[in-house]
């Protein structure tokens, strides 16, 4: 197998093998994160399927001493935000504070003492739900969190890969997990509830 | 401080963005708050789950791959369809055939745009024609017929209710821009490609003859140029590709145009506004054997899958009958429309 740079070289000049072998090699990375964003299979395989042609496309203004990875997760991630842009009438900035308007801090302090709800939950379990409050969260606040929890993006690469400052990453990033955590925490409370009717409904 | 402030710091602490004072502060609050403690180990939790998820790779679908490689080559079969044998050839010797054929496709983002060169602009034009129901033409018949001159082409037989564009040129281009190719004819209801119940494609039961344009520009400034040319075509409603510039030592911009047919003319002639004309050649194009043969091709498919046992092989099968149906689509939809391809070449 030749290596990348070869490869993307050749593909530089229209190699259509070439690129084919670079889709191969690169398939499984830009689909994983394709999954982690759209949060289906339908709707990742359409987004990775976009993301290779638009690098086919851009191959061009690709330098080979950049990861070639890397560049195409900022084109997937290019993909992906586009898209969500033209499906969403109305951009709303969540770089904010939060400000839930019902005192989030006291609820999360009535919850806890109610007991975590989300303790007893199984790792594959847990890990479901991390998954499915992930597809609530906002299209911001999701793809901070994959990019650097997921992916293990540095501050400086998700800095990069969004065009936006450290600054706002890190306080994108801060209240991504908090909403992901009030998020998993309400969920769980709701599973609680759903269990203990279905008790009562015996 | 108090737990608002515990929860910012929690959501730092996994990225080891807290100073010594904040840790120290954070571990004396969650020793004295419930809650936060328990809001700090989900915070762990959660912080080792999204971890593992990125652990391990997802596998792409089996036909992410396929799907791909033909989507982008069924780009290059539709660009390389519509650019004239003589044009085709041009385009080799300025080492840009591929290029072109390979690359973007309504993508104007991609494009890096530079002043220095030289620019040609190409414009085809397709006519859906009826040939007097001639019946279905068997693939490797009659494979398009060259028009070197609009005149040729106003009077080609089978051509009905052609007529010369008569709009004046507004940019002084003379003949260059005066759309003397026949205008379109809608295709006969019975005689086009055709959707039958299944929403499969019906044999065409005449011929598919397409008209070409093709006009080059020379230009001063590419990026300008380019500007005018997108500007002009979205005025008319055109439908607007554009492929990268070339840089075989000259720069090349092609931009594929789809329009209405009854739109064409006006089109043709402003885009005068954009640059000197080098060249304009007419060409019908008849894409009835075309058409035909991917279509008994794209049916060949469609019942080799009903056969077929094997997952893998079905799966194959499917990514290559979409591929063809999607061609197919592709023509079916131009019918009817003109397909206008600029070249500009930076001088």
């Amino acid at each position: 197998m030749q290596d990348t740079r070869t490869l993307v070289r050749k593909a530089q000049s229209n190699d259509m093998h070439a690129f084919e072998e670079l889709v191969g090699m690169y398939q499984n990375r830009v689909y994983s994160l394709c999954h982690h964003l759209a949060g289906n299979r339908d709707d990742a395989q359409d987004l990775a399927q976009e993301a290779f042609i638009r690098a086919y496309k851009a191959l061009g203004s690709f330098r080979n001493e950049a990861d070639f990875g890397t560049w195409l997760h900022r084109i997937t991630l290019n993909v992906w935000l586009n898209i969500k842009r033209k499906n969403s009438h109305k951009i709303v900035s969540l770089d904010e504070p939060y400000d839930s308007g019902d005192g989030s801090s006291m609820q999360r302090e009535v919850a806890a003492l109610d007991g975590d709800p989300l303790e007893a939950l199984e790792e594959k379990e847990f890990r479901g739900l991390v998954r499915s409050t992930l597809n609530t969260l906002s299209e911001e606040h999701r793809t901070v969190l994959v990019l650097r929890e997921i992916e293990g993006y540095s501050y400086e690469e998700v800095s990069r890969m969004l065009g936006c400052s450290l600054g706002t990453v890190k306080s994108r990033l801060s209240r991504a997990r908090e909403v992901l955590r009030r998020e998993m925490t309400e969920l769980g409370r709701q599973a609680n509830r759903d269990v203990a009717a279905a008790r009562e409904g015996r | 401080m108090d737990c608002r402030t515990a929860e910012m710091l929690i959501s730092l602490q996994p990225d080891d963005q807290l100073t010594i004072e904040e840790n120290a502060w954070l571990a004396v609050h969650i020793a004295n708050c419930r809650a936060c403690a328990s809001e700090q180990q989900l915070q762990e939790r959660l912080s080792r789950t999204l971890e593992d998820i990125g652990r391990f790779e997802l596998e792409a679908p089996a036909e992410l791959g396929s799907l791909v490689m033909n989507k982008l080559r069924s780009q290059r079969r539709s660009l390389l369809t519509y650019i004239p044998a003589t044009w085709r050839k041009a385009m080799a010797a300025a080492a840009a055939l591929l290029l072109i054929a390979g690359s973007s496709a309504g993508i104007t983002g991609f494009l890096k745009m530079a002043g220095g060169g030289k620019t040609v602009g190409l414009e085809t034009t397709p006519t859906i024609l009826s040939d007097g129901g001639s019946g279905y033409m068997a693939p490797g018949g009659s494979t398009g017929q060259s028009a070197p001159d609009s005149a040729a082409l106003s009077q080609g037989e089978g051509i009905s209710g052609g007529t010369p564009d008569n709009e004046p040129n507004t940019q002084g281009t003379e003949g260059a821009f005066k759309d003397a190719t026949p205008t379109a004819v809608a295709p006969d209801k019975s005689t086009s490609p055709s959707r039958i119940a299944g929403g499969e494609t019906a044999l065409l039961s005449s011929g598919m003859k397409v008209t070409s344009t093709v006009l080059k520009f020379a230009v001063n400034d590419l990026a300008s140029a380019r500007a005018k040319a997108v500007s002009i075509a979205a005025g008319f409603g055109a439908t607007n590709q554009i492929f990268p510039e070339q840089s075989s030592g000259r720069q090349i911009l092609v931009m594929r145009l789809t329009i209405r047919s009854d739109q064409a003319p006006g089109l043709i002639s402003n885009l005068g506004q954009v640059g000197s004309v080098v060249d304009r050649q007419d060409e019908i194009r008849d894409l009835t054997p075309l058409y035909n043969e991917t279509l008994v091709e794209y049916d060949d498919l469609l019942a080799r899958q009903s056969t077929v046992q094997d997952p893998e092989e079905q799966r194959k099968l499917e990514v290559q009958a979409a591929s063809y149906k999607q061609q197919l689509d592709a023509w079916a939809e131009e019918a009817g429309k003109r397909v206008i391809m600029v070249w500009l070449e930076g001088e």
